[in-house]
């Protein structure tokens, strides 16, 4: 469903020179799986998940989705994939129903399936409360679930999350992880993106360790703990990110 | 390209402009006020200028010179009043309270020579300066009736005393137009709402998007990054178009709050036809074309909203100098120079008043759309360009 191959972003920055925000990382993801992408702030996770969205092209590698090239068919990637991130907004004097609307026609959608899928989300998402309400006056946990609904309107085959649950209350939080393990169980092929461990542990079938740009682990939780004889997965991946006590408190 | 992907940006966007209040008054209620605001100040200035005010002359008391002193007395346009000195009069045209102080010669002259009047006066005043020349009027009317009466005491013809008569004849098409304030204000008023409208929406089209996050959602959609673009950039046009209509009402609408105001606007006969209307229109609709892909282009570059709107300001400078230029290019012998009608903004603001002086020409229309289109086209291939590099997204 995902295959990734030696994808690399290289930035230029006038002050600090050449960035390498993230270099050859390679993994696959299957339909029915969740794939965690973890690692520290600015260890080029959003870079990756941007890459595969066609939001930013990579300086070398390549990537499919769905059996479509980012490099070559963007269009055909971007039918294929829903994506929620903390940078993926609202349109603050739309409503939410008017922003499905517009991002459902965007997505190529007839008005019958626009109509029925609407329906659908609502419901599911439990956004019916405030459907009427412009998006600035909805709390953070009423627009993400707005956002969850734009991302997965379209019925896509293959979902990214890029920290989904950063800044919700646990509540909230608890009910966006039940949607994505409902949508692995419907066989949508999910990338999920975040660095909190039981997240990761409860969620994903798959674990990419990224540090510093470059991939440091592939796995499952249980066989990355097995791997670096830790008691934790967050043990685990410390170790794998080479995080030293005494370098740190120094 | 998918014109239906475009229609339903510009739907959007168009939804979405006329829910935001701040833009809203910006671009039409504000303009309106404006215009209201200006025509009472038309008003006033108008009835200071055209209605019962007189210039005070005063004239330092001295025996003789009748005829003079009775033709100042019979204007209604002078208050005539006599002091007793002539340091008195100074003191009383410093204090503004005379316009223009007389000395007549205390001792006679001798026939033959010319009187010699001093007429003081302060040229840091215009109403001084005018009452001056109201004066000299006078006087020369005054001289030439002194003239006549003694050629007509030597029996000779009193057409001796004016041996050339200057007799203006008007060949314009719509008399008096060229005397109309709206001749040299509507073009401008127009180029300023057209880019006033344009600019209250612009720095959001783009860097606003960017900054809020929205821009990267409508970016992860199918929609190709060309048919987003072109979508604002039609929604941008729609709000300059709807400013400068509204800046056309308004001043309708403000010349109606004014009788004075309405003169002074609408004072030459101003017959415009169907044809020249519709070229207007034209020269009206490339002209927001071409603000709508320049700063379309200026939000895309912008890191965010400050950015785009200082952009824009500058912009707005630069668009107003040949906009406030049109003003006065009438006055100049520039006004039938083949650069004006190559140069943007200019050229279309003369083909406007060149509509409302009734004089305009196909060529006349043809120069300034052509030039307008050519410039949007460049602008909006350079702000797809912007949009289909990353930089439009991470540029922050």
């Amino acid at each position: 469903m995902i295959t990734v191959q030696k994808l690399t972003k290289h930035y230029r920055d006038t002050k600090r020179g050449t960035i390498r925000a993230a270099q050859d990382i390679s993994f696959e993801a299957h339909p029915g799986e969740v794939v965690g992408l973890l690692g520290c702030n600015g260890a080029g996770k959003t870079t990756t998940l941007r890459m595969l969205s066609t939001i930013i092209q990579p300086t070398s590698g390549e990537a499919s989705v769905n059996g479509f090239s980012i490099l070559r068919e963007p269009e055909k990637v971007r039918k294929q994939i829903g994506f929620l991130s903390n940078s993926t907004a609202l349109y603050g004097r739309l409503q939410p129903v008017e922003m499905l609307q517009y991002f459902g026609r965007l997505c190529g959608m007839t008005e019958s399936q626009l109509s029925s899928r609407i329906e659908w989300v609502l419901d599911v998402l439990k956004i019916r409360d405030f459907q009427n309400q412009l998006c600035d006056k909805l709390s953070t946990g009423q627009k993400q679930r707005v956002s969850i609904a734009r991302a997965i309107l379209h019925d896509p085959p293959v979902l990214f999350f890029d920290e989904p649950t950063a800044g919700l209350d646990v509540v909230t939080s608890q009910t966006i992880l039940e949607f994505i393990e409902e949508f692995r169980a419907a066989g949508k092929c999910i990338i999920y993106s975040t660095h909190i461990m039981s997240e990761i542990e409860r969620l994903c079938n798959r674990v990419v360790i990224i540090h510093e740009g470059e991939l440091r682990a592939t796995g499952t939780a249980h066989a990355l703990k097995e791997e670096t004889n830790s008691g934790s997965f967050e043990e685990a991946f410390l170790k794998i990110v080479g995080y030293n006590r005494e370098a740190n408190i120094a | 390209m998918n014109w239906k992907t475009i229609g339903l940006v510009f739907r959007k966007e168009v939804r979405d402009m006329f829910r935001d209040r701040r833009v809203v008054t910006n671009a039409f209620v504000l303009p309106v006020f404006a215009m209201m605001m200006m025509f009472q100040l038309f008003g006033l200035i108008g009835s200071s200028l055209g209605g019962k005010k007189t210039s005070t002359i005063h004239i330092v008391k001295s025996a003789g010179y009748e005829p003079f002193r009775q033709a100042l007395k019979v204007d209604p346009s002078m208050t005539i009043k006599e002091v007793d000195s002539k340091d008195k009069g100074l003191d009383e045209l410093k204090a503004g309270k005379a316009r223009v102080v007389l000395v007549f010669p205390a001792d006679a002259v001798s026939e033959g020579d010319p009187v010699k009047v001093d007429a003081y006066y302060t040229s840091e005043e215009t109403t001084s300066s005018v009452a001056l020349a109201r004066v000299e009027a006078l006087f020369n009317a005054a001289n030439k009736a002194v003239a006549k009466a003694y050629l007509k005491k030597q029996s000779l013809p009193e057409s001796v005393a004016e041996a050339v008569i200057l007799k203006p004849q008007d060949t314009a098409k719509a008399k008096g137009a060229g005397e109309s304030i709206i001749a040299q204000m509507l073009p401008y008023i127009l180029i300023m709402f057209i880019f006033a409208g344009g600019m209250a929406v612009a720095s959001d089209l783009v860097a606003g998007e960017k900054e809020r996050g929205t821009l990267e959602t409508l970016m992860i959609s199918p929609a190709l990054r060309s048919e987003i673009a072109i979508g604002k950039w039609f929604a941008l046009t729609l709000f300059c178009l709807a400013s400068a209509a509204t800046s056309v009402v308004s001043l309708l609408l403000g010349s109606m709050t004014s009788s004075v105001a309405k003169k002074m606007m609408f004072s030459g006969e101003l017959k415009i036809e169907a044809g020249p209307i519709l070229g207007m229109v034209l020269v009206v609709m490339a002209l927001a074309l071409m603000f709508a892909s320049v700063q379309l282009w200026l939000s895309a570059i912008a890191k965010n909203m400050r950015e785009g709107a200082t952009y824009l300001g500058l912009a707005n400078l630069v668009v107003l100098m040949p906009a406030i230029f049109s003003q006065f290019v009438g006055m100049t012998d520039a006004v039938r120079s083949v650069w004006i009608r190559f140069t943007p903004i200019l050229n279309s603001a003369m083909a406007i008043r060149d509509v409302l002086l009734n004089k305009a020409t196909l060529l006349v229309y043809l120069g300034p759309i052509v030039m307008s289109l050519l410039i949007s086209v460049i602008f909006l291939a350079m702000t797809l360009r912007v949009f289909n590099r990353e930089q439009v997204l991470t540029r922050t």
